[in-house]
């Protein structure tokens, strides 16, 4: 639950407390322990959530050059830099 | 031959209520050697984004000198 809205302190504490009230809840120790791990924890924990709804393409590597064209079959295209980008796509794992 | 890009941000995913994650889909049409035209697409986090747009920036920097 913590996890899946991304709870800011004031929102984790209201929920920890909340907990902690319940029958069958949680202590005031568990509570601390578990307001710890998210505050230590929470980017890494919803950069993997973030991973795991991306499926499309990515942009795994780009690498470019720029040539200059010096002798062409069209004058017109003499001297003229041209940039030339290749970029890998791929999806999880490919 | 066309590029066009859309900045959106994702809410909420079947994994995460909350997930607030902005990111960038760039669409390329591109023609190969025979003249076919292909359409490709990916999508960047606002990170990757950031190394993408520098990397275009030093290439239009280098074909003003060249």
């Amino acid at each position: 639950s913590i996890a899946s809205a991304d709870m800011d302190l004031n929102q984790l504490e209201a929920f920890l407390i909340a907990q902690t009230k319940k029958q069958g809840g949680i202590t005031s120790d568990q509570a601390a322990v578990i307001a710890k791990f998210w505050k230590n924890h929470r980017t890494k924990i919803h950069e993997s959530l973030v991973n795991q709804s991306r499926w499309e393409n990515a942009l795994k590597n780009m690498n470019w050059r720029v040539d200059l064209k010096s002798q062409s079959r069209h004058i017109d295209q003499i001297n003229t830099p041209v940039a030339i980008v290749e970029m890998e796509l791929g999806k999880n794992g490919q | 031959v066309d590029i066009k890009w859309k900045l959106g941000v994702a809410m909420s995913s079947d994994t995460c209520r909350s997930l607030k994650y902005p990111y960038v889909t760039v669409m390329l049409k591109m023609a190969d050697s025979s003249g076919q035209i292909k359409d490709k697409s990916f999508e960047m986090t606002i990170l990757q984004f950031q190394n993408f747009f520098r990397q275009f920036k030093e290439m239009a920097a280098v074909l003003e000198t060249v």
